[in-house]
């Protein structure tokens, strides 16, 4: 390649990812520097931070909005990485791993349960994906106990992550035709072929029964 | 290496180099190429090159490319095998990589960038060479103009006389997009052998219907028994679909300081594969958001009825928009390729320019903002 070509190429390669950054109002860097000088120091993944700033930048948020959901996801991501480290403390903990929680606990998964699933799985798995799909089950209904187990039962067999984010798609499919939310999680793990463990249904009068996949 | 540089050296030698160069140059438009992802070529050439120190020579060639761009790397290795008149051949393979950094955050728009070049010939007379150049660069860039400043070493070395000779310089450049149209002004200033070889180029590129049109024009200074040197060009492709293109280029080059190569004239005409042409038409639609493979080419599609336009934003583009195209036969699902890495991918699709979504199927989150946005789950 010619010089010129090389050095376009290249140039308009880097182009293409930064703009959001030259967009950046210099008071909202300022601000931000204290609350990421914090995050690094706690050992908190500056890179997800920067990125929620840029987020904010482009949905032409105000910098106190901005500075306030960096902030406020900066403490989120503080509460997973101390969960986390608390269940597996020899496990290595991905910036992933941490905004899946904090996504996970954002949409009803309990504290409790993210400590279960972290302290059950091998310290060398990532569950980035497993508490993304934790929080869609959660999300659709499934009480958090309860996908927690399925989660960690998939976890425990193996089953592919591929897989395993098939699932909330299935339990989208019987939600539409009327199933609450345990049946259609039942029917899709069924539909799907996936090996768990029983799953407890809880009936309205507050009464629980276990049953196996496929009695949905 | 004796200095300065012996420009009676084969033009067939020359020649390899001339029409490997122009393959790369003429076929990755990096503007239209995705942030990530990797694609690839094969162009068959037929071309005609009268070197400054020799008489035409008709060759034909064949060069593979093979791109690849991460976030934070960029790789490209490309070569070609040439046959002249005579029976003679030679072979050329040369690889280029950068690593990027964001040595201030992301929130900065500057990067630091770490480029290498290693390039290597082989002539059936058994002349050989090799030239390999470093370069640092500091950019600032925003979304259509950037520039950059640094320093680069480089050095080179030829069979003919088994020495090398070593260089150091500067380099400089500014690059704007505008209307579609791609412009770079590059300043090169190398010193070899104590004697400063000042260098500008200039490029254009743009896409008209199935045209890719690619210009160029340099200048350097001389100094001695070395003149100083302008050239100029242009290069098209007319893709006849997706993957195969016609390409065609006229013009100079100048000669290579490193390797001791006289520049020329040339004329070029052939055929080129590709694993696709950079600015895409779609192929099958997709009603609901899925992330999956087609035919080697990853793809996200979305079901937006009525909409007019519909852009991505994400974590992956640092939240600029990246324009998505219709599905050839469905006017409602729109397209994007991209490669993900697996994990959690979060984005959102702004419709026409002002309406943002989590499109319908994608699990979402409260983004902070008193919005949402979606969560896209690559296993």
């Amino acid at each position: 390649m010619r010089p010129a070509a090389a050095v376009l190429s290249i140039a308009l390669a880097w182009g293409a990812l930064a703009p959001a950054a030259a967009q950046l109002d210099p008071t909202v860097r300022d601000a931000l520097r204290p609350v990421l000088e914090t995050a690094r120091r706690d050992s908190v993944p500056v890179e997800v931070l920067e990125a929620k700033a840029l987020e904010g930048v482009a949905k032409r948020r105000p910098t106190p909005v901005i500075l306030a959901a960096v902030q406020r996801l900066a403490g989120e991501l503080r509460d997973a990485r101390a969960a986390l480290r608390a269940a597996a403390p020899t496990a290595t903990l991905s910036a992933g791993e941490q905004v899946a929680v904090a996504e996970a606990v954002r949409l009803g998964t309990t504290w409790e349960d993210v400590r279960l699933l972290r302290a059950a799985a091998d310290p060398g798995t990532n569950l980035e994906i497993p508490f993304a799909v934790l929080g869609a089950l959660v999300e659709r209904g499934v009480p958090a106990g309860e996908a927690r187990a399925v989660i960690q039962g998939m976890v425990k067999a193996g089953v592919e992550q591929s897989r395993m984010v098939e699932v909330p798609a299935r339990i989208d499919v019987a939600l539409r035709v009327g199933a609450a939310p345990i049946p259609a999680l039942n029917s899709a793990l069924q539909g799907l072929g996936i090996p768990v463990p029983p799953v407890p249904v809880v009936r309205p009068q507050g009464t629980t029964e276990r049953r196996g996949r496929g009695d949905s | 290496m004796t200095w300065p540089p012996n420009h009676a050296h084969t033009h067939r030698r020359r020649l390899s180099w001339t029409l490997a160069g122009l393959v790369c140059s003429l076929g990755l438009p990096a503007a239209a190429a995705p942030a990530h992802g990797q694609r690839w070529q094969v162009d068959a050439s037929a071309t005609s090159v009268v070197a400054d120190t020799a008489a035409a020579v008709g060759a034909a060639s064949l060069a593979p490319a093979f791109e690849w761009r991460g976030r934070r790397l960029y790789g490209l290795l490309s070569g070609a095998v040439t046959g002249f008149e005579g029976s003679t051949w030679a072979a050329q393979v040369r690889a280029d990589g950068s690593v990027f950094a964001e040595p201030f955050g992301v929130l900065y728009p500057a990067r630091v960038e770490i480029v290498g070049t290693g390039q290597g010939t082989y002539h059936s007379s058994a002349f050989r060479t090799t030239t390999a150049r470093g370069e640092a660069r500091l950019h600032v860039a925003g979304r259509r103009l950037g520039a950059w400043v640094g320093g680069a070493a480089a050095t080179g070395w030829t069979s003919a006389d088994g020495a090398f000779v070593s260089g150091y310089g500067g380099t400089a450049g500014l690059w704007i997009r505008a209307g579609g149209v791609q412009a770079a002004a590059v300043f090169t200033p190398l010193r070899l052998e104590g004697t400063w070889f000042p260098e500008a180029s200039g490029r254009l590129g743009f896409a008209a219907g199935p045209l890719d049109v690619i210009g160029f024009t340099g200048w350097r200074k001389g100094s001695g028994d070395i003149a100083t040197e302008t050239w100029g060009g242009i290069s098209a492709t007319a893709w006849l679909g997706n993957r195969v293109g016609l390409v065609a280029g006229v013009g100079t080059y100048p000669g290579d300081l490193l390797q001791g190569l006289p520049g020329g004239r040339f004329v070029s005409v052939g055929v080129r594969l590709a694993s696709r042409r950079p600015a895409e038409p779609i192929l099958e639609p997709l009603v609901r958001p899925v992330y999956f493979e087609q035919e080697g080419r990853p793809a996200l599609r979305f079901r937006i009825p009525n909409a007019r336009s519909v852009a991505l934003v994400g974590e992956w583009t640092l939240w600029e928009p990246i324009p998505l195209v219709r599905a050839p036969g469905d006017a409602d699902t729109w397209v994007l390729f991209v490669d993900l890495p697996a994990g959690v991918h979060r984005f959102n699709l702004v419709v026409d320019g002002e309406r943002w979504i989590v499109p319908e199927g994608v699990m979402a989150v409260a983004d902070g903002f008193g919005g949402q946005v979606g969560l896209l789950i690559v296993p």
